[in-house]
């Protein structure tokens, strides 16, 4: 019986495993001349992670605990995302 | 011969004395009162006629430094350009710009300098692409910047004149999209609600505006198709689909469709293409004269905020029909308020 749950038992740890640490959200908001600005692509650097702002120029993204560089217009905002939710504006 | 006594205790003889005694009060009291209040009133009617003539000799000594003023820098303009005409240099740009400034500055609200600004625009723009050296590139470059800034200043501190008054919202947009924007009231995005009864409406979409179903299928049978229901409600509101066309370095062609948003008792129940109008914007539209009436009666104006490759920054502005420019309302609003209240205490 236990030589028949330890394989499954080693596939569930390795599953567990690769999964990404647990996710928190980044957010903010972006301005542009002091004015918040909607329909604004914010994306982080070599992923395929990208949003677009709100009405109010919102944005939230869920990433995992790390340092990210998000794009704007070309730009570049580095961020450190922790594991509590984390603001970050960005002024263009 | 017997006298003939009358009693004054008779009714009618009291009567009398008290009709006599009265008339006498009445006339001593009018002698007092009609002169003091005919005094009062002609002394008001002098204080405001007073009031009127210095509010009338001031806007008219201001009119004529004004006039004086435009006549200058206009013939120092031109008489500019005429003397540049085939240098363009440099010099001769740097004043043009100069004048544009002096211009646009002090007589925004009657004079549309577009034209103008986007001649040496053109001119700048000429003279970068036939740049050899990286100097002078960076020498038309930087004046290019100082033109755009000199309009910018202006358009901007317009745009937050007209925001206090109205509605504006910033977004950004790419080449061939379209977007939404509801140029609602503040208040609307609280209490208005989409056709489930339960959404709120955001100041715009991505993708173009709602119209009722079976609409485009009308518009595009032509006559032959049957006439589309047009949504039923108590109350409109205005929503613009904005699309631009082709973007360049200093400003965009967009097509612009005007909705009218249909409610039912604050429910949306369907939205209309009232007209489309294809337009440039560039940095150096003015809001004040560069704006359009809508069928509620309201002026929307569109100011182009910045250009990133194929995306432009626009800010959308909604305002009253009714708005004066603010070199004029202070004078207009007082003069009325003063008028109404017969307060002549300000009188210079």
């Amino acid at each position: 019986m236990k030589k028949a749950i330890r394989p499954w038992l080693v596939v569930v740890c390795l599953a567990l495993l690769s999964q990404p640490l647990m996710a928190t959200e980044l957010f903010g908001t972006v301005y542009s001349k002091g004015s918040p600005v909607a329909n604004l692509t914010v994306e982080v650097k070599e992923t395929n992670v990208k949003i677009k702002t709100g009405p109010n120029g919102e944005y939230r993204l869920d990433l995992s605990p790390g340092n990210y560089t998000l794009l704007v217009r070309g730009r570049e905002f580095p961020v450190s995302v922790g594991s509590s939710p984390t603001r970050r504006d960005i002024q263009l | 011969m017997t006298e003939k006594k009358t009693t004054p205790s008779s009714l009618s003889g009291r009567l009398e004395s008290a009709a006599k005694l009265l008339a006498a009060v009445s006339a001593v009291i009018s002698a007092i009162v009609i002169p003091v209040f005919l005094n009062s009133y002609t002394e008001k009617n002098r204080r405001a006629e007073l009031f009127l003539r210095t509010m009338t000799e001031r806007e008219k000594s201001d009119t004529d430094i004004r006039q004086s003023m435009f006549q200058s820098l206009l013939t120092g303009y031109l008489g500019s350009l005429k003397e540049d005409f085939v240098k363009a240099d440099e010099e001769s740009l740097r004043r043009r710009i100069m004048f544009l400034e002096l211009l646009t500055v002090n007589f925004q609200e009657f004079f549309n300098a577009k034209p103008l600004f986007e001649d040496v625009y053109r001119r700048l723009e000429r003279n970068l692409e036939a740049a050899t050296t990286e100097k002078d590139r960076r020498t038309w470059t930087a004046l290019e910047e100082q033109l755009i800034r000199a309009s910018t200043n202006i358009v901007s501190r317009q745009a937050r004149m007209l925001n206090n008054i109205g509605t504006s919202a910033v977004f950004n947009i790419t080449q061939g999209e379209s977007i939404c924007v509801r140029l609602y009231d503040r208040e609307d995005f609280a209490v208005l609600r989409r056709s489930d009864r339960a959404s709120l409406f955001r100041s715009f979409d991505a993708g173009p505006c709602l119209e009722p179903p079976g609409a485009s299928a009308g518009r595009g049978a032509g006559s032959t198709g049957g006439a589309v229901a047009e949504p039923r409600g108590d109350s409109r509101r205005q929503s613009l689909e904005i699309t631009p066309l082709a973007i360049s370095k200093a400003w965009a062609t967009v097509q612009v469709g005007i909705h009218e948003d249909v409610f039912d008792k604050r429910v949306f129940t369907g939205s209309l293409l009232r007209g489309s109008i294809t337009f440039d914007i560039s940095y150096f539209d003015l809001p004040y004269m560069d704006n359009t009436k809508m069928s509620d009666g309201s002026r929307f104006a569109l100011v182009l905020r910045g250009v990133a490759g194929d995306s432009v920054e626009i800010e959308a502005i909604r305002f009253r029909n009714d708005f004066i420019s603010l070199r004029d309302r202070p004078y207009f609003e007082e003069m009325i308020q003063k008028l109404q209240k017969g307060d002549t205490a300000g009188v210079p």
